[in-house]
């Protein structure tokens, strides 16, 4: 019996063994080499040299470091508030049923499924000063052209417009999931007591969509401390850095001037932040 | 009050076609413009609908973007099947066996699952090039073959879909692991199979930066990075640029049309 069991485990080890080395090689023995790599200054030649904390001294005197820092918060706070906003009202406004709604929920949802690098590519040309489709239609209905990607001021709103664009497109089926999974006798028993639509949408509704919204705000957060794929090909982290966020830091060092460990303490920095985000959502949603 | 009620649904209408304008018109301006054929002097010029197939044979002829598609193709295609199946293997036991570790085994899943592109890949790409693997599909085919979200997806789809007596009564008639696997398990969960697959090949198809970071020739650029790289949104070049934007678009979209339903049900799944 024992022994039957035995090969039982075995059996069952063996069907997790594909996942378990590939996490081993490629997750966590690079994840705990990170962790190690930034105590050290390493530029690919030769043995890392331990340096305790230095690369993060350095890195807090870098002006450049709390530029990508702020620029990052910057355009979290661009596109988290209205992505989530947005994302409910488009939720509420696919949520009935109607002939044709399908389509139109499915067009809604293509930004979110399309790559980020093509459709970078789109707005940078909607977005072009002198011939791109935005100003274009500006002037013909007597409005001054823009500046959108060129102007340091402008650059770091318009990428992140692109970005509320995408998320907006996720926020709007998680929200309509939320919004579908509220029983309609709620809203029948508010009707008969005389509440309003507006009333009961503001008292019922949002109370009872805040662990949804609350999904969707964590995740559009982690998601936007990430961003680099837009910047990268919209603006090259310009003009004058504008757009010139952690990842984007990150990549030119560990890539550009190949120093692995100061690369390591940023990305180690960015990771303590976004853990801390995850952290924050699995306390909140467990209060729920 | 009838009258009241059309004039809303009205209303509601006129409420969905201007958002449809809003998120789908990117892409239909892109597609007008990759098929006009007189070159685009302002952007308004797209609505004097021309056509021609010209700025696709360019877009295929002039640049590496058959051997970038090819790439794509080969990275995203082996990453999706295998992931799908490793997913399934681990997501089975997880879902409907005991075992020593389990717990331990799980948690270690959960931790990858937080673990960013950035927090790992310095160490892999310095790994990679020591064993002369970058530039190989390799990167990829290692990195993409194990997904934690795919894990959880069906582990909880295995839960909920296949019922543990039938499992119970093929082993008691002598069916192996295997074969229970096989013959009982897949067959029953071919709709998260199919989910999760389509989320890896969107994944891996828009993947950018590990992608960047993996491949340093123009010979082994994947779509998104040769794109990037062309980097030549200029007036002159626009339409044979939007031609090829549509071209590298193509395979999403026609997953997009023939497999959205598991897609907006993929995304549901994530929030249980």
């Amino acid at each position: 019996m024992t022994k039957g069991k035995t090969k039982q485990w075995l059996v069952c080890y063996l069907f997790l063994l594909p996942n378990i080395i590939l996490y081993l090689t490629v997750r966590l023995v690079p994840f705990l080499s990170t962790v190690g790599l930034s105590f050290t200054d390493w530029r690919l030649i030769g043995s890392p040299r331990f340096i305790g904390l230095k690369n993060f001294v350095d890195m807090f005197n870098y002006p450049v470091f709390w530029k990508a820092l702020q620029n990052t918060f910057q355009y979290a706070l661009y596109v988290v508030p209205p992505s989530i906003i947005l994302g409910l009202l488009v939720a509420v406004l696919v949520n009935r049923d109607l002939p044709g709604i399908k389509v139109f929920r499915a067009l809604y949802f293509l930004p979110y499924v399309t790559s980020v690098v093509f459709i970078a590519i789109v707005w940078k040309w909607i977005f072009a000063a002198d011939w791109g489709l935005l100003n274009d239609l500006l002037q013909k209905v007597g409005l001054p052209r823009v500046q959108w990607l060129s102007s340091p001021r402008l650059a770091m709103l318009s990428v992140a417009i692109v970005a509320i664009w995408q998320n907006v497109s996720f926020n709007m089926l998680v929200f309509l999931a939320g919004l579908q999974g509220i029983a309609r006798d709620v809203y029948e028993a508010a009707m008969i007591d005389g509440t309003s639509k507006l009333q009961s949408f503001v008292y019922i509704t949002i109370p009872l969509l805040r662990p949804t919204a609350l999904f969707a705000a964590i995740i559009t957060t982690i998601n936007s401390f990430q961003v680099f794929d837009l910047t990268y090909v919209m603006t090259q982290g310009g003009p004058l850095d504008s757009t010139y966020t952690l990842v984007y830091y990150l990549y030119d060092y560990g890539f550009r001037y190949l120093e692995m460990g100061h690369a390591s303490a940023v990305a180690m920095v960015l990771f303590l932040l976004i853990f801390a985000l995850s952290v924050l959502q699995r306390r909140l949603l467990a209060e729920k | 009050m009838r009258a009241v009620r059309h004039l809303k649904t009205a209303f509601v209408y006129l409420g969905l076609v201007l958002l449809a304008v809003v998120m789908a018109g990117p892409f239909i301006a892109m597609i007008l413009v990759a098929f006009q054929a007189n070159p685009v002097v302002t952007g308004v010029d797209i609505f004097n609908l021309d056509f021609t197939l010209d700025n696709f044979t360019r877009a295929l002829n002039e640049s590496r973007l058959s051997r970038w598609f090819w790439n794509s193709l080969v990275t995203t295609g082996v990453i999706t099947i295998a992931g799908t199946f490793f997913s399934s293997l681990s997501g089975y036991v997880l879902a409907k066996r005991d075992f020593p570790g389990k717990e331990v085994i799980f948690w270690l899943f959960l931790a990858v699952l937080m673990f960013p592109v950035h927090a790992w890949i310095i160490p892999m790409f310095v790994q990679m090039s020591r064993m002369g693997l970058v530039n190989t599909y390799w990167p990829f085919f290692l990195s993409g073959s194990s997904s934690a979200f795919g894990i959880f997806l069906l582990r909880q789809y295995i839960e909920q879909n296949v019922v543990t007596d039938v499992l119970d009564a093929a082993r008691i008639d002598g069916c192996g692991e295997f074969r229970t696997y096989g013959l009982i398990v897949l067959p029953s969960i071919i709709p998260g199979l199919t989910t999760l697959a389509i989320f890896l090949f969107i994944q891996w198809w828009g993947q950018f930066m590990f992608a960047l970071i993996m491949t340093t020739t123009s010979d082994m650029f994947t779509l998104p990075v040769g794109i990037a790289m062309m980097q030549g949104v200029a007036r002159g070049n626009l339409r044979y640029m939007m031609a090829t934007t549509t071209l590298a678009m193509l395979p999403t979209i026609i997953v997009f049309i023939f497999f959205q339903k598991y897609l907006m049900r993929g995304v549901v799944m994530q929030l249980d």
